[in-house]
């Protein structure tokens, strides 16, 4: 087993895997930009090591400054999380050529999932299906054109380096498509310096959902199940659940089938994922492969009890999967949501900033992955992403009941905004209840400034009431210079008092 | 003491009076309820109204304040009545026929479509931001001269940040 483990990464992840390493008596050594000093990552883990400024460029993407930290803390092997390094064959080789092991699939297998064009190939030739859509590339515009005349609009342009949302834009029709293919080209350019472009057919009522597995590098392989992730904003995840609502045992059976003939196909060992699109009429098509650990995988761990992250440190060291496919349950059902610092009423365009007050949810069957801590920056370079909160229940009604109590439960506040409102609304929404749901629901579904059910009576007056002691009590510590302290049980009417008292 | 709250728009009149230590009568409307009310964090506050608790996480944003409960926040602007006429008067002063644009997110300029001096049409693209991993294309409010340009491509914007202003 490694001794010491570098994580090239931040945030929730960064401490996710922190938490694995020392379970199993591994050194953890975070890396960390000039805006993370302080981050929670850099404070749980046992080495530190600055990598750069703050933009991602030149810090958690600098592979000179990150395998100078490997070389000098000794560390054995590197963990890339999720983003960032986690699925550019480039630095895995760059890990391995400086004799450290690298914790993910081979490079090549990166490499190949990561063109989006040949993986589709590839897939069609190992028997998955694929979503219809163009054979190979597309450079220009007129191609483009060309070819989306021959399947029909509505279509989506993406980029052939693309993946996890970046890159892609729905067409509805022939006079959109100039516009969508050259911001899509230049995004691509621009994120994955590849401005190469692929055509997919638009399915209707889309579901995203998606199949993890586990190789071993000794020829075994297992899926550990689907999860559901259909609730998407801008084409990404903000909600995941498994089982999915949607799909029954067999299919679940064959869609695993398939997502492990997929992985065979490329001679994958580690943690990855599938996704696959399924259309109204429960056809699935092979969407692309995440060849990392995934953002939700802690809704997969809640169902069957396995660690997918010391699962990924224990194939790396060469361990043998402990156990085979029969040997794997789903049990009762897990929800995720995650908690950004963003604002539902801009389009979730993001909110990041100091994190004042913040009180996690805890009780039964809550589980909550968090990188940050009350008094602590979300920074405007990376994810705004605050937690996620994983809830299990017996079954999908108690999931959903744990959520929405877990979702009360959860206290922030500061210089940012949250989307805990939105989830608080979703766990209410009949459909979503219903498990009605494809990737098009929020645009649908959610309309946050129309204003719901406003407070009245008892609960308006105590709204008010709080609302104008707090004001008060913020005008008297600025006003007097001294910050009150936050005594427990203390009058918020005596401050008040003497607020009164010293503007008379 | 007497107090205007505006809340989803709406704006109520309310009074406030003290009863006893921790205790206020609270009247607006046709409404008037007795509250025991008790700090328990810096921003904290329990409320006790006909035996109904009430748990609330207070917090400023910009002019409004935020009173987040487990069902939700309610985001609402306080204020004496003497005050508040002073900045409705504030208000006032800022409309010109000056058009500042920020950036509504942080983000990283693509590119500038134009320079100081150019007459824009109302909707023409004046500005490409990258954010939320998307290039968004932000257009002109109304017809104009560019008069001052910010920023550069290339360029880190946080939010809020002046890009372009347009007389």
């Amino acid at each position: 087993m490694f001794k010491r483990i570098l994580i090239a990464n931040r945030g929730e992840i960064a401490v996710r895997i922190i938490r694995a390493c020392r379970e199993l008596g591994i050194e953890s050594i975070a890396v960390y930009s000039d805006a993370d000093r302080a981050a929670l990552h850099v404070r749980e883990a046992d080495h530190a090591y600055p990598v750069g400024p703050a933009p991602a460029a030149q810090s958690y993407l600098n592979t000179a400054k990150i395998l100078e930290a490997a070389k000098s803390s000794r560390a054995d092997a590197v963990h890339p999380g999720y983003g960032f390094f986690s699925e550019r064959a480039a630095f895995a080789r760059s890990v391995q050529r400086a004799g450290l092991t690298w914790i993910g699939p081979p490079p090549d297998a990166i490499e190949r999932m990561g063109d989006k064009v040949e993986a589709r190939k590839l897939m069609s030739s190992a028997g998955v299906p694929v979503v219809p859509g163009s054979p190979g590339t597309l450079e220009t515009e007129a191609e483009v054109a060309a070819f989306a005349k021959t399947i029909g609009f509505p279509i989506m342009v993406k980029a052939a380096a693309g993946g996890g949302g970046k890159g892609l834009r729905f067409v509805e029709n022939a006079k959109d498509l100039a516009s969508a293919v050259r911001t899509v080209a230049s995004e691509a350019r621009s994120s994955f310096g590849d401005g190469r472009l692929y055509v997919e057919k638009f399915l209707k009522q889309p579901r995203h959902i998606e199949v993890q597995l586990l190789a071993d590098a000794h020829g075994n392989i297992v899926h550990v199940f689907e999860r559901e992730c259909s609730i998407q904003r801008r084409h990404q995840k903000v909600v995941e659940e498994s089982p999915s609502p949607f799909i029954t045992a067999k299919m679940r059976a064959e869609m695993g089938k398939v997502a492990v003939r997929a992985a065979k196909a490329v001679n994958y060992v580690s943690a990855g994922t599938i996704e696959f699109l399924v259309d109204a009429q429960h056809n699935f098509y092979f969407l692309e492969m995440n060849t990392r650990i995934q953002v939700e995988h802690p809704v997969t761990e809640l169902v069957t009890g396995v660690d997918l992250v010391r699962a990924q440190i224990e194939i790396a060291a060469g361990a043998k999967l402990p156990f085979k496919q029969k040997d794997l349950t789903q049990r009762g059902w897990a929800i995720e949501c995650r908690i950004y610092a963003e604002d539902p009423a801009a389009g979730f365009a993001p909110a990041p900033g100091k994190i004042e007050t913040l009180r996690f949810p805890d009780g039964p069957g809550v589980r909550n992955d968090a990188g940050v801590y009350a008094g602590a920056e979300v920074p405007v370079f990376y994810d705004p992403m605050i937690s996620k909160l994983a809830v299990w229940g017996a079954d999908r009604e108690q999931a959903v009941d744990r959520m929405r109590r877990a979702l009360g439960d959860f206290v922030i506040s500061g210089d940012l905004r949250t989307n805990l409102d939105f989830h608080r609304w979703l766990m209410t929404n009949p459909r979503f209840l219903k498990g009605d749901f494809d990737t098009y629901f929020i645009d649908r579904e959610y309309h946050p400034n129309e204003n719901g059910a406003a407070p009245h009576g008892a609960e308006l007056a105590a709204i008010f009431l709080a609302a104008i002691a707090a004001q008060k009590n913020a005008n008297h510590s600025n006003g007097a210079g001294t910050q009150p302290a936050a005594a427990p049980n203390a009058s918020a009417w005596r401050m008040i008092g003497r607020l009164d008292t010293l503007r008379r | 003491m007497r107090y205007l709250a505006t809340l989803g728009g709406q704006e109520h009149e309310i009074e406030i009076e003290e009863l006893a230590a921790d205790s206020f009568a609270i009247r607006f409307g046709e409404n008037r309820f007795e509250a025991d009310l008790r700090r328990v964090g810096p921003g904290s506050f329990s409320v006790i109204i006909n035996n109904r608790s009430f748990d609330f996480d207070v917090a400023r944003d910009g002019e409004e304040t935020v009173v987040a409960s487990r069902i939700g926040s309610t985001r609402l602007t306080v204020a004496d009545p003497a005050r508040r006429t002073a900045r409705a008067a504030g208000k006032r002063r800022e409309v010109s026929g000056r058009v500042e644009i920020k950036s509504a997110l942080p983000g990283r300029i693509v590119n500038v479509l134009v320079a100081p001096g150019d007459e824009v049409k109302a909707e023409q693209g004046i500005i490409i931001v990258e954010a939320m991993k998307m290039e968004n294309e932000v257009k002109a409010p109304k017809a104009g001269k560019v008069v001052e340009v910010k920023v550069v491509a290339g360029q880190a914007v946080e939010k809020g940040q002046l890009m372009i202003v347009i007389e």
